[in-house]
């Protein structure tokens, strides 16, 4: 039976922020634009398609992870770049809305991290972002990324070891 | 002539009778090599029962040296499992079973709606013949439909070491798998004997000892016995210590055990009466090296006097055959 | 310089550590410098991690999104994709051709004995055995069994049934 319109809606408002952010951080500097909410969009618009009885609630923000990492290894193996044009636009259509200093500090501390992030491989990344933005298990992890728990503690630990030593030499180059 | 021949040979032979047995008895060695590796086999058998109808949903054997452990974990997308068992083989008649029961279910939703799990742990130690078998029911006894794990323990009949010498790995055999697999079943073999040896230094020197044998996440207490010309603090207070060995790992460098324990001063006149020194101390020893733990200011009256509590675990021999 | 600990800290802070290695390793981070830093720095990376904010949408992109999904024109069901496991998908493969390949087998024995003027049999029903076979591949749903009820973990002897156990031995 197909997906019932108002739990596909709650599923959607409940899910669909996060796995932007998760997306935006995974796909990183080549997220520009729409393609993390475009893969956001291709996922759920999947999910809205599966019936209700092969993807039950419970499962459902394990499904939209997994496809939604899994379709943004696609775009990343691809090597898609969009240009940065868009989202200059949309910086523009929201800076009266907020405070010019506070958006540039978002945005440079969104930057400083999205470029630590892109320095780790993909699947470190992928985990250590399930772990720390939508606080999932490392059993609930394993089931997204289809990996082994003993690898997923490892990938996250070997994850904070390279961010913490980046973050440090930055601040070291920052304070010469 | 033949009596007297006979008697001559009996007491020329009686000698080499008795020089050597093996002559007239096996020599016991192929037996005792069997009986000084010995192999345990454990057939893990998952099964629904609705009524009278059982139905088997899988089908393991895990067959290795004694000591080999093994969790059987069941997973559905709200529940799960993970039944962790130690096993000891005490006897060729007996085996000791510790299981570690860890479960988590999901029973709703916050008022955020992330998922709220309901966990529980259990501990239950079992000592089996090998005429019985263990029962897991993973969720109680109560219902029309249960689903029981059986674990059939027996002696395995293969031998310890391959042809070329090499000790038999372990071995998993899958004889029907779960569907999905929602039930699986994982083996290791892991030391479980340790011997610890602990030594309390004033000053530098020895001046109390103990040393025991230790089961792995089994607590005993150690009571150091003064040695040498211990001081009138050591002598009239000896130290007891109640430790666990808790985990055994092997890191690229070396292997390790994590130890916890507690330390108390007893009075050498009334031995219930003890002082807590230091409580839940724990630390990471290397295997065969010291690990030493500095006293000073937790030993009352040290009158300037500098304590060390130094600990060493080597592994039991048996546990080194093994290796 | 790191610690040998170091790695058990980061388990420490996802709560992925068992509550007596938990203690351990609190303890131990009280003692070790090179652990507390760890930790402080693990902490930090959470703390950005987490304040990160996504790119500004446009105003109501999220809820024109979740409009064009509702209309999007729903797939007929042959159209449908679906994920399969791989070993599903192959014995669906082997149970069609198995299919396949018998319906072909009796067309061809009942057009010989029809051509032989020997009179169709009818195919015997196969009993189901009291004992089914599980099929592979189908997931196992524990909800059936679970009361809410807690573990229990016994031993018997061998040549009982777990309906008529013994009472829990315990050590």
């Amino acid at each position: 039976m197909a997906r019932d319109n108002e739990d596909f809606t709650m599923i959607f408002n409940e899910i669909y922020p996060g796995l932007c952010r998760f997306l935006e951080c995974l796909i990183g500097a080549r997220a520009v634009g729409t393609t993390a909410q475009d893969i956001a969009q291709e996922s759920f618009m999947r999910f809205y398609r599966q019936d209700e009885g092969l993807i039950p609630a419970a499962e459902a923000r394990f499904w939209l992870y997994r496809v939604a990492r899994n379709l943004a290894l696609n775009e990343m193996s691809r090597g898609r770049t969009r240009q940065r044009f868009w989202g200059r636009v949309l910086e523009i259509f929201h800076a009266a809305q907020t405070d010019p200093a506070q958006a540039l500090e978002q945005t440079e501390r969104r930057e400083i991290l999205s470029g630590l992030l892109e320095a780790l491989p993909e699947q470190h990344r992928a985990a250590l972002l399930l772990r720390e933005q939508e606080e999932m298990s490392y059993r609930e992890i394993a089931r997204v990324l289809e990996i082994s728990e003993s690898k997923v503690k490892v990938d996250i630990y070997r994850a904070r070891q390279s961010l913490r030593a980046r973050w440090r030499e930055l601040e070291r180059a920052a304070s010469v | 002539m033949k009596a007297r021949i006979k008697i001559i040979s009996f007491l020329f032979l009686l000698p080499l009778l008795c020089a050597s047995d093996s002559a007239f008895y096996p020599s016991g060695k192929g037996l005792a090599a069997a009986s000084d590796e010995p192999r345990v086999q454990f057939h893990i058998v998952a099964i629904e029962e609705k009524g009278t109808e059982r139905r088997t949903l899988s089908e393991t054997t895990v067959e290795g040296p004694a000591g080999t452990d093994f969790n059987v974990e069941l997973q559905d997308g709200r529940f799960s499992l993970v039944a962790r068992f130690l096993t000891d083989l005490l006897s060729p008649e007996a085996l000791k079973v510790r299981a570690r029961l860890n479960t988590r279910r999901l029973y709703g939703r916050s008022e955020k709606e992330l998922p709220l799990y309901e966990e529980d742990t259990q501990n239950e130690t079992l000592q089996l013949g090998f005429d019985e078998k263990i029962i897991l029911l993973p969720f109680g006894r109560g219902g029309d439909e249960r689903l029981l794990i059986e674990i059939t323990p027996t002696l395995s009949e293969k031998s310890a070491r391959l042809a070329s010498g090499g000790l038999r790995p372990l071995e998993i055999e899958i004889g029907r798998q779960s569907p999905g697999g929602a039930i699986s079943v994982k083996a290791s073999k892991t030391p479980h004997r340790f011997v610890v040896e602990a030594v309390l230094l004033e000053d530098g020197r020895e001046v109390a000892r103990a040393e025991a044998p230790y089961l792995i996440e089994e607590a005993r207490e150690l009571l150091l016995q003064p040695v040498g010309d211990a001081s009138p603090a050591v002598l009239q207070h000896p130290l007891a210590i109640n430790l666990t060995l808790s985990e055994y790992s092997m890191t690229r460098t070396a292997d390790q055990i994590s130890l916890g324990f507690d330390l108390y001063r007893r009075d050498a006149q009334h031995e219930s009466v003890r002082a807590a020194i230091a409580q839940k101390w724990a630390g990471i020893a290397e295997l065969g090296r010291d690990l030493t733990y500095e006293l000073s200011n937790s030993f009352p009256n040290a009158q300037g006097k500098k304590y060390e509590l130094r600990f060493k675990v080597k592994l039991a021999a048996e546990e080194k055959a093994a290796r | 310089m790191d610690c040998e600990f170091t790695e058990k800290v980061s388990l420490l802070l996802d709560a992925e550590l068992p509550p007596e290695d938990a203690l351990l390793v609190t303890e131990h981070i009280s003692t070790c410098t090179a652990c507390r830093q760890a930790q402080d720095d693990f902490l930090r990376l959470r703390r950005e991690i987490k304040a990160y904010e996504i790119q500004p949408q446009p105003p109501f992109a999220q809820a024109g999104m979740l409009a064009r999904i509702l209309n999007s024109e729903k797939l007929p069901l042959w159209r449908r994709s679906v994920s399969i496991p791989v070993p599903l998908m192959i014995l669906l493969l082997a149970i069609i051709v198995g299919l396949g390949v018998w319906a072909a087998t009796l067309r061809r024995a009942s057009g010989l004995a029809q051509s032989n003027g020997a009179p169709e049999k009818a195919t015997p029903v196969k009993a189901l055995p009291s004992q089914t076979e599980v099929v592979e591949g189908e997931g196992l749903d524990f909800s059936h069994y679970d009361h809410g009820e807690r573990a229990a973990i016994y031993k018997v002897r061998r040549n009982a049934s777990a309906a008529h156990t013994a009472t829990d031995s315990r050590q």
